[in-house]
């Protein structure tokens, strides 16, 4: 009992120092930094370099850490942050996304991939509790959490440019007229929380005893939903709910074990939430924020194809593909297909109800294994399956992100992105219904009455056929009334509930009918990889339907096919370099958002 | 303006539906006419970047020392050997496109990985259909032979190292154990086995749970691992999450015997003191006297600086014996089928010795050995 809570206080103190940068960063420019954990495991790699390599004592490696985790925080900023600081706030989101794909391919050709054992340039074992064996590192930690978040405190209080980063947080504009710096502000947070992430970088891995290039996407994570269940923004906030989920996560996994560590997290996340909708400590905003996809209404028009255009669209479909391309290529068409039936949808909830979702692949998961299960062991035929995985993926996303909805901002993406989460942890855990981490094998094939598909090929028109029908049906729902609502709710939400149109109730349709869609391609993934296990959903499906909307134009269900051609047709196609194919996909990411903001399939109005 | 804009955005649409067709051409052609002087490919799906990035790297080394020695005698009858790499992260969703692009392209003749079985498996029809022999050398999976006649591994199967794992606590004299196993296709089948088989040779699970492959901090299970009061711990994982276990394993102050880990290099290394006192039960071991083993281990050295572990050996045997292969039955897809199939055919490997095909396309007959970990060193027990 003891040994687990501390255990579970060591662990959360490890949080709550990466979650503090987190929550500095978000306090002064609203942005969410999913680059922080890249920061962190940057910070560990520079140490372990610095120690083993270097041979270097313990304050050169602490001083070093802070100048290569602040340089690369200010060049972060330079090219992913500050670019975007008018923009709305998605933009950072997928920017800072993109800058820690960037960071960890980086750190990963730098200092080579493996994990390795981090030296213990701090006793780690020579204390002990209750007969759980901790260290000095442990203390120094525990000790620099709280200096960390005394001096934070201190400094924004009464420090000249702390009280700048206080106004800057409160209102930009405001500070901005006083005459305070608004963007030296922000940029120095940047630097400060990036080299206090590095900081943080040595003495988490010293508690886990071990580094690696990649191991900021966890640790970034879980730091992020701690600040997020202490209140995006409070410095205390972060701390606290570091320890929080520390705790209840020790608990949980002595309980039920570690395969449900998942669960736990992101389940706690969400449960935070729901009851205190802006985390433990944080505020609710009294009017409402601007949407998270800003008010893209007047940000430009869809470009139109005329009708010679279509028809040649339609031609290189029809016939140009299924009679030229290969097997591998049509495999990749297919690949492009199916991320088009997720991201279409999604333009209704992030381009009309200006909603994020960072969880599509929990429906798409949903739908994958009701179609599986509904055709392998309900013995039904495959089109039942495929509908089935679509009104299951819909009902069933729905009722677990019901009370989201009433959330604000943020809170929303991190919300779905938690649901994400959430339902691939239960699929994995769920073995008696999914078969779990084993996986299942040997799906049928696509079937229609008599018709048995079986190549790319054939897979190929049924894909194209789904897609079609999805296009149709967002551009009907789009320019009909209902469309028209849902786009009130995106563009003036207040004004919206003024003239009396129930928001939540939109959100959450237009919510039902993405994960209807994502659920309906879930159904034609299974069956036509015909294979299923848990690590076929991972967060990065998510991101990557959002960027999808985002490059083609958030507003357009045309541009989110046109998405998808760019960010999935294309690294494919980039495959002769596997090296850095993810860091051209992070730079290409970044740069069409910083040229072309409001994505690609849409004209700004002149 | 804007209608030039327009044009040069459905233009662009064009384009890159007429490169997708276009890169199926060159595919076509180069299959039409097959090459006979050039050099014979074989392709290679597997990790190079993500969590399992690491293996991908220790199978460059094993497979460049092998190509090094089979160029310089003279490749397959006189054409050099080459691979062609895709990486697939090891993640099935990648290892099928992958498996469509080399049975598309005729100059490769055998496949080899990809290194999970699950992302083997997954791209196995695909093979299988081709008639293109899979060579799944590190997958343990007894169903990934299933898959087809053309399903071929050098790799043990999980049966046999978790049956050899049972009996070799037994015989060191546990009676009770506290298990941990990897979340993974591959973690729970082995767990199934190992606890079926514990059942029947009467060895008790007293606290059993699976472990995320990425994890960094196992205590809270540990503790209720220890807590249950076993004789031995055992880790059925791979080295980096081993090298974890057992260290905070031991930082909770447990004493007694510790089954897992992997042999690794990287397992001491992120293990460190901790794992000193391990036991594991396999194969390789770059102290094997034998001359085999000895002039790898030397060769290996000399070009890395650094010992070979499991993963670097495997892939050296692997490439060295599908190229015997081509050489006996010839430089074809066919060819290599013919001369795998061949019966009784003994080659020789540094992991396994002499060796030969059972009629699963397993390795027949392997005991393993029990090993220790001492001094930071591997060390029969």
């Amino acid at each position: 009992m003891l040994d687990t809570l501390i255990t579970g206080l060591i662990h959360g103190n490890a949080y709550a120092l990466v979650a503090v940068g987190v929550s500095l960063i978000f306090g002064v420019t609203n942005v969410v930094n999913f680059a922080q954990g890249s920061l962190v495991a940057l910070g560990a790699m520079t140490a372990w370099w610095l120690v083993v390599v270097g041979h270097q004592p313990l304050p050169v490696v602490i001083i070093g850490v802070l100048l290569v985790t602040g340089a690369v925080g200010y060049i972060t900023d330079l090219f992913a942050v500050k670019p975007f600081g008018k923009a709305p706030p998605i933009a950072a989101l997928l920017t800072t996304f993109a800058a820690s794909m960037i960071l960890d391919r980086l750190s990963q050709l730098v200092f080579e991939p493996e994990l390795r054992s981090f030296p213990e340039v701090l006793p780690t074992t020579n204390l002990s509790i209750g007969g759980v064996r901790f260290g000095t590192s442990d203390v120094v930690m525990f000790g620099l959490t709280l200096l960390v978040m005394g001096g934070l405190a201190v400094y924004l209080r009464y420090g000249r440019t702390g009280r700048a980063i206080r106004a800057t947080a409160q209102d930009t504009d405001a500070a901005q007229q006083m005459g305070v710096p608004v963007q030296r502000i922000r940029t120095i947070s940047f630097v400060l929380a990036s080299a206090l992430g590095g900081l943080a970088g040595i003495f988490v891995a010293l508690y886990t005893g071990s580094t690696s290039p990649t191991a900021g996407m966890t640790i970034g994570l879980t730091a992020f939903v701690a600040a997020t269940i202490g209140g995006l923004g409070s410095i205390p906030g972060a701390v606290v709910g570091g320890f929080v989920l520390g705790i209840v996560e020790a608990f949980g996994v002595y309980q039920f074990g570690d395969g449900v560590r998942d669960l736990i997290t992101f389940g706690l996340l969400i449960l935070v939430l729901v009851f205190r909708p802006a985390g433990l400590f944080g505020k609710v905003s009294a009017i409402a924020s601007e949407p998270m996809t800003g008010t893209f209404l007047g940000a430009g028009r869809e470009i139109r194809l005329n009708a010679w255009q279509w028809t040649l669209v339609g031609l290189i479909a029809v016939v140009a593909i299924p009679l030229l391309a290969s097997q591998p290529m049509l495999a990749v068409a297919n690949q492009v297909i199916l991320y088009a039936i997720i991201a279409v949808p999604m333009v209704l909830l992030g381009g009309s109800a200006g909603q994020i979702s960072i969880g599509q692949a929990a429906p798409v998961a949903i739908g994958a294994y009701t179609s599986a299960i509904t055709v392998m062991d309900l013995k039904l035929p495959f089109l039942v399956g495929l509908l089935l995985a679509g009104v299951v993926a819909a009902v069933v996303a729905t009722v677990l992100t019901l009370p989201i909805w009433r959330l604000t901002g943020h809170y929303v993406s991190i919300a779905t992105l938690g649901i994400g989460f959430v339902a691939v942890s239960i699929i994995r855990n769920w073995d008696s219904v999914t078969r779990g981490a084993y996986g299942i094998t040997g799906v049928p094939g696509p079937r229609i009455g008599d018709l048995r598909l079986t190549s790319a090929g054939d897979y190929y028109w049924l894909n194209l056929a789904v897609g079609i029908i999805t296009l149709l049906v967002v551009l009907r729902l789009r320019s009909s009334h209902l469309g028209t609502i849902m786009a009130s709710v995106g563009s003036d939400e207040v004004a919206a509930r003024s003239a009396g149109v129930r928001t939540r109730d939109y959100k959450v349709l237009a919510f039902a009918v993405a994960a209807f869609f994502a659920g309906i391609a879930g159904s034609l993934l299974a069956h036509e990889n015909r294979y299923l296990d848990p690590t076929l959903f991972p967060i990065l499906m998510s991101t990557l339907a959002l960027t999808i909307i985002v490059v083609g134009g958030i507003t357009s269900p045309v541009g989110a096919v046109v998405g998808s051609i760019v960010l999935v047709a294309v690294p494919e196609l980039l495959r002769l370099t596997p090296d850095v194919r993810i860091l051209l996909y992070g730079v290409v990411l970044i740069a069409v958002i910083r040229f072309r903001p409001q994505g690609l399939w849409v004209r700004r109005n002149a | 303006m804007s209608l030039s804009r327009r044009t040069l955005f459905t233009g662009s649409l064009a384009i890159s539906a007429l490169a997708v067709a276009g890169c199926s051409t060159d595919g076509a052609t180069s299959g039409a006419t097959p090459d006979t002087s050039g050099p014979i490919y074989f392709g290679v799906s597997g990790p190079k970047t993500g969590v399992n990035a690491e293996y991908g790297k220790a199978w460059d080394q094993g497979f460049a020392i092998a190509l090094k020695e089979i160029n310089a005698a003279g490749g397959i009858n006189g054409r050099q050997v080459a691979l062609k790499w895709e990486d697939s992260q090891a993640d099935p969703k990648q290892s099928v496109p992958i498996a469509e692009k080399f049975v598309a392209d005729t100059s490769i003749i055998a496949e080899l990985g990809d290194f999970a079985s699950g992302a083997s498996m997954a791209a196995s029809s695909v093979y299988q259909d081709a008639k293109l022999v899979q060579f799944g050398f590190t997958n343990s999976n007894p169903k990934f032979t299933d898959g087809g006649d053309r399903m071929w591994s050098t790799s043990l199967t999980q049966e046999h190292y978790q049956i050899g794992n049972v009996d070799g606590i037994l015989a060191d004299g546990h009676k009770k154990v506290s298990l941990l196993y990897l979340q993974s296709d591959w973690g729970k089948t082995s767990f199934d086995i190992f606890s079926a088989r514990a059942k029947e040779k009467g060895l008790e699970i007293l606290y059993s749970t699976p472990i995320q492959q990425d994890g960094t901090d196992f205590r809270p299970v540990l503790i209720r691992a220890r807590d249950a009061n076993p004789d031995a711990v055992v880790h059925i994982g791979y080295a980096p999450d081993g090298g974890l276990v057992v260290k905070q394993l031991r930082g909770l102050g447990f004493t007694k015997a510790f089954y897992g880990g992997q042999i690794t290099q990287q397992y001491i290394e992120v293990g460190g003191e901790a794992a000193e006192g391990t036991i594991l039960h396999d194969t390789f071991l770059v102290s094997d006297p034998s001359p085999r083993v000895a002039k790898f281990v030397a060769t290996f050295r000399a070009e890395y600086n650094t010992d070979p572990g499991f993963f670097q050996v495997s892939a050296y045997d692997a490439l060295t014996l599908i190229v015997a292969a081509a050489k006996a039955g010839g430089a074809t897809r066919e060819g290599v089928f013919k001369g795998l199939s061949e019966k009784d055919k003994k080659y020789p490997t540094v992991l396994l010795g002499d060796f030969s095909f059972n009629e699963q396309r397993r390795p027949a007959g392997a005991p393993l050995k029990k090993i220790v970990v001492k001094g930071g060193k591997f060390v029969v027990g």
